[in-house]
Order: structure tokens, then C-alpha cells, then sequence
């Protein structure tokens, strides 16, 4: 093996925006690299933490070899093997950590939810929702303590049901989800991130006769409108807009080479709260970071 | 007839606190659709939530929007009222409801035992007027057209295709003598 294989990441794992600078990688690493140095990465949130599994799956699947990950800080490596990360199979990890390193689940566990996989197929899918729910009720008044009351953590209930059963619906694909609170200097965030790499809203769309004139676009009408690609019509993205639009949250949705994000918190009135950008590099499946920030 | 969902939820092996899922409704559909079997044409059935925190759209979809709709259609016609219904359950049924009457042009309704988020004993998109009708009966347990052509203000034709709308809606009941009961 030569250095030349070695790709390091950048350091920008820290927001969904940052992270698109390792989605335009992602055909170097596709095509060339097979250890990927994650030495420069200081933090890592749920989001991108996600994404970064999606690329190794996606790695794996296309090359038949696991994508080796080098030089991870030890922060980040007892981070990510807190949350599961590891346990997915999908990278090579011959560099472990010591065991005596490594986090206890102690009251750490209780401020996030694992990466857990939500299988492709209904009746699998309807049974780890099911248990990703029980979890999370019990944990909420750690992982929502600074927004608690019976109130939010029957809208997660909701949000969390709603996306995770577009992916056996939709995307054709399995996919993952992770939940996490943690604090940046006084500011506290609550981040839940969904994603998978299937065949994404516009494919989705691809027999359905909802006029749109960019792909955005057609996430924008996705996640305000009734619209379904299935049915006559949907309600999920919907009622998770207006739930994260009532808790003031934020909703990051990628899918293909477009993404929404909305930022209700900074709304004012008359302004617009809707972001649209496309001809972002592509990213197979749709990925979605609901945060709330307080 | 009164339906405890938690029971049923039980009994159907939904052991949480939330019912969610399309799979889920579809089963718990089932398993109360094969009890309307005994249902009395004309009675109300109530559908108690106590216990259960929330329900999601695609549960309401295949469980409540079918059962309201089966109450419209068919030779035994009766009547559907939600009792115990959380805030949450409440607002996911209100979207689904609003997205449905939009969509498909026909409105869907249903009357609750509790007082609801729109100050009202029921949910879905009925307008200012419906409303106060419903609401107008409720109050008075049962009404006859002049009563509520005298409460309104409307012209009787007009009053006489607001609850006709209502009825066929089945949130209120009309007998044959003309009067108009709440449910």
C-alpha cells in the first residue's frame, strides 16, 4: 500500500454545511483512496457522523473491501464507538482503541441514541421503531433536558416515527439514525439525525406527476406540501416541518445533489425561513438533521 | 359501543405507549372493524385513547380515517366519537384530516368527548358556522331546524343544507321526526 492511497478528511464534521467539503471527496474516495486519516477532526455530530457511515457503506457495497479509518483522535474514536459507530461492521478497524480507553455507558447513555439501523423492509422496520422509541422515552429527560416536557417528547415520538418509516417506504434502501444532546460553550443542542442511501426524493418522484422546477425544489414542496410519491397523498415531512416549526428547530434535508434547510428560530416576520441550494455534489439517499438549539 | 384502544392495544400486542405505524393501524383497524359486526345501525361508537400518547399519521390514516369513512358508507350506518385523545394525537389527527378534506374534496370530521385545542368538541376543518351549530347542539343535547334557523340568524334553506352537510358528515344525528341530536 502506498501514501498515496491515505486521503485525509478535513476537519469539517461539525454542521451539515460543513460537511458538504467531504461529500465533494466522496468520488476520490470512491475511486482511489482505501484508508481514510481522520486525524485533522477535532468534533463530529450526529449528522455528519452518519454521512461519513453512509460513504463507508457505500464504499463497501461498491468495492467488496471495507474502507480503513486511520489516525482517529481518541476524543472522536471513544466518541464514535460510544454511539455504535463501530458496530455497523462497515469500516476496518485494525486500529482499536484500548478497552481501558474506551467510554463506560454510564450517564453518558442517556443523553443519545445509538446509530441504529432501520432495516427496508415494513415489518422489521415497524419492530426497531418500536424499540428506538422505547429507548428514547426513557432517555428523553436527559436528551431533552434543557426543552423537556411531556409535550416535546411526544412530538420527537412523532418526528422520529414519521422519518424513519419513509425510509422502508421510499427509499428502497435501509438506513440509520442517531440522536445526541450535547453543549458548545453556553449553547445547548439536541440533534437527530436520519439518513440512508437509497434512491432518494427525486427518483422517488420519478413516476409522479408533481410539477417542480429544480430537485430543491421538489424536496421544498416534499416537506411543505401533502405530496406523496406512493400515494395520493403524504403527510410525514409535512407534520415534521410544522412540529420543528412550533419547537423553533431547524430541519437540514439533503437528498441527490439538492437540500432544504428551514431555520425557524431565526425567522422573522416576512422573511423567508426556507433555504434552497442544488447542484451540490451528489449523495446518494436523503439525510435529515432536525436541531433544536437553546 | 365503547372501545378501550389501550385494551385493544394489548390485546394486539402494541405493549408501548404510542401506537404508530401504517402495519399498526391496519391492525388495529381489523380487529375493530370485526366488533362493528355488533354495532346497532345509528349507534355511536367511542373510541377511548386513555393511556395512549401518540398516534402518528400513518396509524390515523389506516385506523381512524377508515373508520369514520366506514361510518359514512355502507348499510349500517353509525356514528364515531374520540374520547381521551392526547395534544399531540389531537394535532397529528387535525393534519391528517385537513390534508385529507383538501385533497381528496371531501370533508372528514370527528366529534370528541373532550374539549379540543380550537376551543370545540371536535376535529377536523369545519367552517365558523358548522362550528357553531355543532357546537349549538351540543349544548342543547337536541334541536329542531327552527331552533337553530333562530340561533343563526341564516335563512332556513340555508340553515337546512348546513346540517344536512353536518349529518352526512355524521357529527350530528337527525331522527326521522326532524329533530337533531347531538352524539
Amino acid at each position: 500500500m502506498t501514501d498515496s492511497r491515505i486521503l485525509t478528511v478535513p476537519n469539517r464534521f461539525k454542521e451539515p454545511y460543513d460537511f458538504e467539503y467531504v461529500i465533494d471527496l466522496q468520488e476520490q474516495i470512491l475511486s482511489g483512496a482505501d484508508q481514510l486519516d481522520l486525524s485533522r477532526i477535532t468534533f463530529i455530530e450526529p449528522y455528519s457522523m452518519l454521512s461519513l457511515l453512509l460513504i463507508g457503506r457505500t464504499y463497501l457495497r461498491k468495492k467488496g473491501t471495507k474502507l480503513k479509518l486511520t489516525g482517529i483522535p481518541m476524543n472522536i474514536h471513544q466518541y464514535l464507538h460510544r454511539m455504535d459507530f463501530f458496530k455497523t461492521g462497515v469500516f476496518d478497524m485494525s486500529d482499536r482503541l484500548d478497552e481501558k480507553m474506551l467510554l463506560k455507558r454510564s450517564s453518558f447513555s442517556n443523553r443519545v441514541l445509538e446509530i441504529t439501523e432501520i432495516p427496508n423492509k415494513e415489518r422489521e422496520s415497524v419492530r426497531v421503531i418500536g424499540k428506538i422509541i422505547g429507548v428514547f422515552r426513557k432517555r428523553a429527560g436527559h436528551i431533552l433536558k434543557y426543552w423537556l416536557s411531556d409535550r416535546v417528547v411526544d412530538y420527537y415520538v412523532t418526528v422520529i416515527s414519521e422519518i424513519c418509516q419513509n425510509i422502508y417506504e421510499h427509499s428502497l434502501d435501509s438506513g440509520y439514525l442517531a440522536m445526541q444532546t450535547y453543549s458548545v460553550g453556553k449553547e445547548n443542542f439536541v440533534r437527530l439525525a436520519i439518513g440512508d442511501s437509497g434512491i432518494g426524493i427525486l427518483k422517488s418522484f420519478g413516476n409522479n406527476s408533481v410539477p417542480y422546477d429544480s430537485p430543491a425544489q421538489l424536496i421544498e414542496l416534499a416537506i411543505t406540501t401533502p405530496i406523496s410519491s406512493k400515494r395520493e397523498f403524504g403527510y410525514g415531512l409535512c407534520q415534521v416541518k410544522a412540529i420543528v416549526e412550533k419547537l423553533k428547530g431547524t430541519i437540514y434535508l439533503r437528498s441527490g445533489n439538492a437540500s432544504v434547510s428551514t431555520m425557524y428560530q431565526r425567522r422573522t416576520p416576512g422573511s423567508s425561513f426556507l433555504f434552497l441550494k442544488n447542484d451540490l455534489s451528489n449523495f446518494d439517499g436523503t439525510q435529515i438533521l432536525i436541531s433544536l438549539a437553546g | 359501543m365503547v372501545i378501550n384502544i389501550r385494551k385493544k392495544a394489548d390485546e394486539l400486542k402494541q405493549k408501548g405507549l404510542d401506537l404508530l405505524t401504517r402495519p399498526v393501524g391496519r391492525l388495529m383497524y381489523q380487529s375493530i372493524r370485526a366488533m362493528l359486526e355488533h354495532i346497532r345501525a345509528g349507534e355511536t361508537l367511542v373510541l377511548d385513547f386513555q393511556n395512549i400518547k401518540v398516534i402518528d399519521s400513518s396509524f390515523i390514516d389506516e385506523m381512524i380515517v377508515r373508520i369514520v369513512i366506514d361510518s359514512r358508507n355502507g348499510d349500517m350506518p353509525f356514528y364515531v366519537k374520540l374520547k381521551n385523545i392526547s395534544e399531540i394525537a389531537e394535532i397529528n389527527i387535525d393534519m391528517v384530516f385537513r390534508s385529507y378534506s383538501n385533497y381528496k374534496n371531501k370533508k372528514i370530521v370527528v366529534i370528541t368527548e373532550n374539549i379540543c385545542q380550537n376551543n370545540a368538541f371536535f376535529i377536523g376543518p369545519l367552517s365558523d358556522r358548522e362550528k357553531d351549530i355543532v357546537e349549538f347542539l351540543r349544548i342543547n343535547k337536541s334541536l329542531i331546524q327552527e331552533d337553530i334557523v333562530k340561533f343563526t340568524g341564516s335563512p332556513p334553506g340555508e340553515v337546512a343544507g348546513i346540517l344536512e352537510g353536518l349529518d352526512s358528515l355524521r357529527v350530528i344525528k337527525k331522527e326521522n321526526n326532524g329533530v337533531y341530536f347531538a352524539l
